[in-house]
């Protein structure tokens, strides 16, 4: 039946979305700073993966690792020199902050790729499968199942690792955090790396699936947003749960309203959601 | 004859913890009134009660007679219920004269701002800060802060005034000082009810005592009664203490 | 207002009064485009610089001014009639997005207006029958000669320029500028000492709101054509934000001396680097950030600056 279609699409959506919003959501938890880089974190995985293919013949998923490393690395440096400075003032400040390096970031890209839509075209796609009535096309199906587990990696990260540790006790108090000897700063430098390395992966992912431009880092960027307060800010649980459902919402939503129409849907949800429970779906609590 | 101000039966719960059970009282005008329990007895929460800054889960508070339970902060300090924080709240970037000028302005709504900044200035004299007027509030000294915090609620013309431990922090002088200070508020006529640790000051500034434990209240005497009351001296004074405290005239 | 403030007001007067007989069209156009940025500057000044709560949906104002203003135009009313309808429409959003989102705080705050500039263009640009969608808004012409259209316009934006500084004058000097600043400084106190805080901070974005949208109303006729991507751009959110930082929060003059400034700057320096225009804007933002965060008040004419800045 066309409504599992739909479903099925909405999940392999929300895996993907889930991974966008997972690093954006620990840095805004963790820094308390809204990452504004992030769109172009994305934008930046996915050319690295782009360019590894037509030129190296390397397959993306195999640069989720390479740009994961590069856009960790590069969010390692940018939070440990330029936002650290300013990363206990206001939030007017930072989100300035990270618009200016955004600006940097998107113009250079601008300049490097050109505006122009690049598609990875894969020679050995995985074709698409029928099970029922439904067409599960499988590089987007493998894509999320990476996503979902490089998810599960984060999660375990921040649950097992004395560093992951650390930046959960750095996210629920700062103050005793460092009265405990963890050096908050470089928790800082490490979570926003795990952002970017996040970012990074997902664009590599997405480059299988989706055109990429410079262009479409502003919207990501969005999406990432409202998919954090639905999940919960700072939750990875919560931006799975929340790409998840905004994925959903965008298969079904192009049902009735146009796929044009996804971030207004989403929006009004979100507006809706902020009046009646404003900790997100999973609360605070959720970590 | 209509209490000043009258709390039935309230409670008030965070998810499952009651900080407070089904707290009754009355507050006459021209009393001093002592707040004291344990911590987390639910002192800090019963004001945070009455002045709206949390909702009651359940019970009834009457100001003169009206409902007041459902209102905001800021409709509760029109009516001329004020109160201190633990931690001072001033207005760091402003100066001292403005930061009183904020209370004559909103809560005890003088329109005009220079009427509003003679108000202030008479507030500032009577708590002994008219020489710092134009500091800005983030410069004072701790005891200085709580003396400003004192002189904006006054500003804000109460006629009931909440004080949460007012004496946090200050040294012997200071917090007699500030005793001296309270005294003369209440010879205005203002009805106070001061949160506080310190039994000496207590026990010497109020007529009355309200004790609160886990959230319930276990005393509500005059200060006599309430230091030879068993379940106050259990939960909270010790029975070596009480005794003490009685021997002084 | 101090004697330095009154006379530098009066000689700006002057000077902006007797531009068009003057000035070319191209010394014009600059000086319109200077009084645009310092309203809006002005405008989120009133949310941002006294409430203190971080707006970036200003465009979304600007836009929505720009295309109520732009379509009541086009069906052949009044100019003046197109520009109230621009101002009715972008309070009456601001009014209502402000009672819905001024209850989120900071970083919420902070990007939930900025997914607002995003949404509504994205409605303009599918709303294809009213706005014209992404072929954009033609607006009609008048018939008059490129200089009296100049002058028309540039005499249009002062007087909104005008209105919006005397406004802000009002508000810094009353309750509500009073009450604001108490609101930045320390909110739950400020609830405390009385200040129905939602009301004050609904006053604020509405007036925000409202300018913006006269702005973008004018904006859109002068200009005669808009597309949704040319006025719900995030820039029209970001430089006058830049521009209020850099002239003094929450003070009088401080968002026109930062527009001008900004302004300045923008012609001298990059409008040679044509496609390294946002990059080099978004290096002048990071520099100041990071190295000015007074604002133009770091530097050594500091005392000065201050002097002339705070009334």
């Amino acid at each position: 039946m066309i409504l599992f279609q739909y479903l099925s699409n909405g999940l392999i959506l929300g895996g993907l979305y889930a991974c966008i919003a997972a690093g954006f959501s620990l840095v805004w938890g963790v820094l308390s700073i809204i990452n504004l880089l992030h769109g172009s974190f994305i934008v930046l995985g996915a050319y690295i993966a782009f360019f590894s293919y037509t030129v190296l013949g390397i397959h993306p998923f195999v640069s989720v690792i390479t740009s994961g490393i590069v856009l960790g690395a590069l969010g390692y440096v940018v939070q440990l020199g330029l936002i650290n400075r300013v990363v206990a003032q206001s939030v007017l400040v930072t989100l300035i902050l990270t618009f200016g390096l955004e600006l940097i970031m998107n113009n250079a890209m601008l300049v490097a790729f050109s505006a122009n839509y690049r598609k990875v075209i894969l020679e050995h796609s995985l074709g698409v499968v029928e099970i029922g009535n439904i067409f599960i096309p499988l590089d987007r199906a493998a894509s999320t199942l990476i996503a979902f587990l490089l998810i599960l990696a984060l999660w375990l990260c921040l649950r097992l690792t004395s560093i992951g540790r650390a930046i959960v006790a750095v996210r629920f108090d700062r103050e005793a955090a460092l009265l405990m000897g963890i050096d908050v700063k470089r928790t800082y430098a490490i979570t926003f790396a795990l952002g970017g390395a996040m970012a990074g992966a997902a664009g590599s992912l997405l480059s299988v699936s989706f055109p990429i431009s410079p262009l479409s880092g502003p919207l990501f960027l969005s999406k990432a947003f409202v998919i954090c307060i639905l999940g919960g800010v700072g939750s990875v649980p919560g931006a799975a749960l929340g790409g998840l459902i905004f994925g959903m919402l965008e298969s079904f939503g192009a049902i009735f309203f146009g796929s044009e129409y996804a971030l207004t849907l989403s929006f009004v949800v979100l507006i809706l959601l902020l009046l009646v429970r404003p900790h997100g779906l999973l609360g605070v609590k959720g970590f | 004859m209509t209490a000043l101000l009258e709390l039935r039966n309230v409670s008030r719960s965070f998810g499952g913890i009651h900080a407070i059970k089904n707290v009754s009282l009355t507050i006459e005008p021209g009393q001093i009134l002592g707040l004291i329990g344990p911590n987390g007895a639910g002192k800090s929460t019963l004001v945070n009660v009455i002045t709206g800054v949390h909702p009651a889960s359940s019970g009834k508070i009457l100001h003169k007679g009206d409902a007041i339970e459902h209102l905001k902060p800021f409709q509760i300090s029109a009516r001329g219920i004020a109160r201190t924080f633990q931690v001072v709240q001033p207005f760091p970037g402003m100066t001292v004269v403005q930061n009183v000028m904020a209370g004559a302005m909103f809560a005890a709504g003088i329109s005009s701002m220079a009427e509003a900044r003679k108000v202030a200035m008479a507030h500032l004299a009577f708590t002994g800060l008219a020489p710092l007027a134009e500091r800005p509030a983030q410069q004072l000294t701790l005891a200085n802060r709580k003396r400003l915090e004192l002189a904006k609620s006054l500003a804000m013309d109460p006629h009931i005034l909440l004080l949460d431990e007012v004496n946090a922090g200050l040294n012997t002088t200071e917090v007699e000082q500030a005793l001296d200070l309270i005294r003369s508020i209440a010879a205005r006529g203002i009805s106070i009810v001061i949160i506080e640790h310190l039994l000496k000051v207590v026990t010497g500034l109020c007529s009355r005592i309200i004790v609160l434990h886990h959230g319930e209240l276990i005393a509500d005497d005059p200060t006599a009664e309430v230091m030879r009351d068993p379940r106050v001296i259990e939960a909270y004074l010790g029975s070596r203490f009480a005794e003490r405290q009685m021997v002084r005239p | 207002m101090t004697r330095l403030q009154l006379s530098l007001v009066l000689v700006a007067t002057a000077i902006l009064l007797a531009m068009p007989l003057v000035g070319g069209n191209y010394v014009l156009r600059l000086a319109t485009i200077m009084l645009m940025y310092a309203t809006l500057a002005m405008a989120w000044n009133f949310i941002g610089g006294f409430a203190g709560y971080p707006s970036f949906g200003l465009a979304a104002f600007f836009g929505l001014g720009a295309y109520a203003g732009g379509v009541v135009q086009s069906t052949g009313v009044s100019i003046a009639l197109a520009w109230l309808a621009a101002v009715a429409v972008g309070t009456l959003f601001a009014l209502v997005l402000g009672f819905i989102l001024l209850r989120l705080r900071g970083s919420a705050f902070a990007i939930a207006t900025l997914v607002v500039t995003e949404v509504l263009r994205e409605v303009t640009n599918g709303w294809t029958g009213l706005t014209g969608g992404g072929m954009g808004l033609n607006l009609p012409f008048f018939g008059w000669s490129p200089s009296a259209l100049s002058a028309f316009f540039f005499y249009a934006m002062l007087a909104l320029t005008a209105v919006t500084f005397v406004t802000t004058f009002i508000v810094a000097h009353n309750r509500l500028g009073f009450g604001l600043t108490c609101i930045r400084q320390n909110e739950d106190a400020a609830n405390i000492v009385g200040i129905d805080t939602t009301r004050y901070k609904i006053y604020a974005f509405t007036l925000s709101g409202g300018f913006a949208a006269a702005t973008g109303g004018i904006y859109a006729s002068w200009i005669g054509y808009i597309e949704p991507g040319d006025v719900y751009d995030v820039l029209f959110s970001i430089k006058p934000i830049v521009m209020v930082l850099l002239g003094g929060m929450g003070t009088v003059f401080g968002p026109i001396f930062g527009a001008v400034a900004f302004l300045v700057l923008d012609e001298v320096v990059w409008r040679s680097f044509l496609e390294l225009n946002t990059g080099i804007l978004g290096l002048l933002i990071v520099i100041l950030i990071l190295f000015l965060p007074a604002g133009l008040a770091s530097f050594d004419v500091r005392s000065l600056w201050r002097r002339a800045v705070t009334p």
